[in-house]
């Protein structure tokens, strides 16, 4: 556990904006926190890339010559197929809510920075896995499209995308242009990062539509630190990032209706989630990444 | 028993209660703004809540208003202002070296002065007795700010021999009433001079005898000093100036300062004359100016004639001004002025008769016993009125400023700033 908590402060300590506002930091921060989650505790949770052994068994008339193991038959001088896990590569698409609300800071952090994190280490994690992964951002004024492939050079091409990544607006209502994105029917897997503020239910909308019965879908919650337990105090403006709307409030009378309102929204997308089966988690900077990574791992692992 | 403020210009800081209304209507229903992704959850907290901020931005207004205000009184300096409750005392100040010479020379008893303290000037500095330790001080003045600062005299009586060069220019004005003889320090010097220094009367004398020396013109009374303007504080009664050869010029400067006093109505001021004694032979007062601006000599000082009094009858000057140059003998073995050339006993008693009025008796002088004059003008005096007493009343102010500012930093901690 000492050693756990320990590589969490090392990584705490990457998540810094100068340090995650360029490439070669993103891929630092990205390559630590999957080296970091493959070390030690975690390494029983890696699973083979189709070159891992699963099991010796006799052979039978019929199977492929090629799959003998000839250096068996050199010991026992008894046919043996050596049988390993079949490769298996899924597509995962990352898909980043753009809007002017992601720029919500704690700590320095903003949520936009923390979703730059998680895209970067997953998509680390799917590159050396073989994966081919894409990442489409979205708000209502512009879409980013970098569609899934294996390429060399995809992992930088993702990078460089999260780090001109700019937020604006909000997400689009009427998701016209959306459909493209996403073709439903593929096996797949889609991981959505959102900080779920949403007006007219565009949002879930949107997450529901995409869940189909061949991929899996992760949505993960950005919550700020300050957001958990409203920690303002005192009297301020609060003005949305969105809108500009201001509402001159006392933060300690707010509180209590913040996290009430909260709750019910966090129900809500709890039980809607659940009956689509569709992953939901809520992530905020005081998470390890590397329980993120291996939720992944086992959402990957339903697909393969 | 009442609050008054020593320094009311404080009050123009009120104006800095400005301040504390401008960051109000600055910061009027504001506090730090806070970009949230999400506002729309605690978008009902607005109404309820508004009330509550507002009742709280006029308390911290207000607060910061009693604050600058409380700054402001302390600023004023109050002070409450008790009447009869203390009495100021009279003070009897004697320069040292006249105690140790003159004083005795004089007989002038301390026991006539009962109802004064009695401290002693040495060295400019006051001391309770003449054996304390000597401090050098350059100017009486000091010592006469050092009783200011006391506060407890209503009358001071002061004794030393001429420091007149410290009264050129503008006098300071004390709070107490200031009688100042000037007693020789040589037998021979110009005898007791009495001045009384109040707030409308001065005494210019012209008197620069130093040791047995005339002393330079310029640590004489600076004519040039006087402007017109600052003659509205002069209540001239008499001058002599005397001055050596070959200063006609400030001589005519003399006149035209006193011309122009007499001039005014207001000052109770008449030149009579310009008296040089008959008995001033030329063979005694050689190469000397004596020139002597004030009423004739034994003439009734209450009549304001027209004098035509010139016993050398040189140099009349028209008009109610004139000037007299008497040729005076000079020892010109000596090389220098002596004062026993200058003031014989005619010039002297004719000077205190001008002073003090009446007749002055050659025996009187001849002993130097002035006091019968300076006590009957002292009984005058003797008596001490109610004086009030000031408290400082600034500590309830400062009291205030503190829990003022504790409540100030509660509440706006509270607003979030």
């Amino acid at each position: 556990m000492a050693k756990l908590k320990e590589s969490n402060e090392k990584i705490s300590d990457l998540l810094r904006p100068e340090i995650i506002s360029s490439i070669e930091g993103l891929e630092l921060v990205a390559r630590i926190v999957v080296e970091e989650f493959f070390h030690g505790n975690n390494r029983s949770h890696r699973l083979g890339m189709g070159q891992e052994f699963s099991q010796y068994r006799s052979y039978e008339p019929g199977d492929d010559l090629r799959l003998l193991d000839w250096k068996m038959y050199a010991r026992s001088e008894r046919y043996y197929i050596r049988q390993s896990e079949i490769d298996t590569h899924i597509t995962i698409r990352f898909i980043i809510d753009a809007s002017k609300s992601m720029e919500h800071e704690s700590g320095g952090l903003r949520k936009i920075d923390l979703a730059r994190i998680i895209v970067a280490s997953l998509a680390y994690l799917a590159r050396n896995q073989g994966d081919s992964f894409g990442l489409f951002t979205i708000n209502n004024e512009n879409i980013s499209r970098l569609s899934p492939t294996v390429h060399p050079q995809q992992f930088t091409r993702l990078l460089q995308m999260l780090i001109q990544l700019k937020t604006a607006g909000a997400w689009p209502i009427r998701p016209a242009r959306l459909e493209d994105i996403y073709y439903p029917g593929r096996k797949e897997m889609v991981i959505f990062l959102s900080d779920m503020y949403e007006k007219e239910n565009e949002l879930m909308d949107f997450i529901t539509s995409l869940k189909t019965q061949r991929n899996e879908v992760l949505v993960l919650n950005m919550v700020a630190q300050n957001e958990i337990e409203f920690a303002y105090e005192g009297f301020h403006t609060f003005k949305d990032l969105e809108t500009g709307e201001e509402v001159l409030t006392d933060a300690d009378k707010a509180r209590e209706f913040f996290v009430e309102k909260k709750r019910i929204a966090e129900n809500h997308f709890q039980t809607t989630f659940l009956a689509k089966e569709i992953d939901y988690h809520q992530f905020n900077s005081g998470d390890d990444l590397p329980t993120l990574l291996s939720g992944f791992l086992q959402i990957r692992k339903r697909l393969v | 028993m009442n609050l008054i403020f020593l320094n009311p210009a404080a009050f123009w800081g009120l104006l800095a209660l400005t301040f504390p209304l401008i960051i109000h209507l600055l910061n009027k229903s504001k506090g730090t703004t806070i970009w949230v992704g999400n506002i729309s959850w605690i978008k009902k907290v607005e109404k309820t809540r508004s009330r509550s901020i507002r009742l709280n931005e006029y308390t911290l207004l207000a607060l910061r208003s009693l604050i600058f205000a409380a700054l402001v009184f302390i600023l004023a300096n109050p002070v409450i202002q008790s009447n009869q409750t203390l009495v100021k005392r009279n003070l009897l100040l004697i320069d040292s070296e006249v105690a140790g010479m003159n004083l005795i020379n004089l007989k002038l008893d301390t026991t006539d002065y009962n109802a004064y303290d009695i401290r002693y000037l040495h060295n400019n500095k006051i001391v309770n007795s003449i054996d304390d330790s000597v401090f050098l001080r350059n100017n009486l003045f000091l010592a006469l700010e050092e009783l200011e600062g006391l506060n407890r005299y209503g009358k001071v009586v002061l004794f030393s021999h001429g420091y007149l060069k410290n009264i050129a220019g503008a006098f300071p004005k004390f709070s107490f009433e200031l009688t100042w003889y000037q007693i020789p320090s040589s037998p021979g010097e110009f005898p007791i001079v009495k001045k009384q220094f109040s707030k409308d009367s001065v005494l210019l004398i012209g008197q620069y005898l130093q040791g047995n020396n005339l002393i330079s013109r310029t640590e004489i009374i600076d004519a040039g000093s006087f402007k017109t303007g600052e003659l509205g504080e002069v209540n001239l009664k008499f001058a002599i100036i005397v001055t050596e050869p070959g200063f006609d010029k400030e001589v005519e400067e003399w006149v035209r300062v006193l011309e122009a006093i007499a001039r005014q109505p207001e000052f109770n001021f008449k030149f009579k004359g310009i008296y040089a004694p008959e008995s001033f032979s030329e063979d005694s007062l050689m190469n000397t100016y004596v020139i002597w601006i004030g009423p004739e000599p034994g003439k009734d000082l209450k009549s304001p004639g027209v004098i035509n009094y010139n016993p050398l009858k040189t140099n009349n000057i028209t008009g109610p001004i004139s000037i007299i140059k008497s040729q005076v003998n000079f020892y010109e073995t000596m090389g220098r002025i002596t004062p026993e050339a200058i003031y014989n006993e005619e010039f002297l008693r004719t000077v205190f008769e001008l002073f003090f009025g009446g007749d002055v008796s050659p025996e009187k002088l001849q002993n130097s016993d002035y006091r019968q004059f300076t006590q009957e003008i002292e009984k005058q005096n003797m008596v001490a009125g109610p004086v009030s007493r000031q408290t400082d009343f600034s500590y309830p102010f400062w009291l205030a400023v503190f829990s003022l500012i504790i409540g100030e930093r509660i509440l706006s901690k509270r607003r979030g700033q």
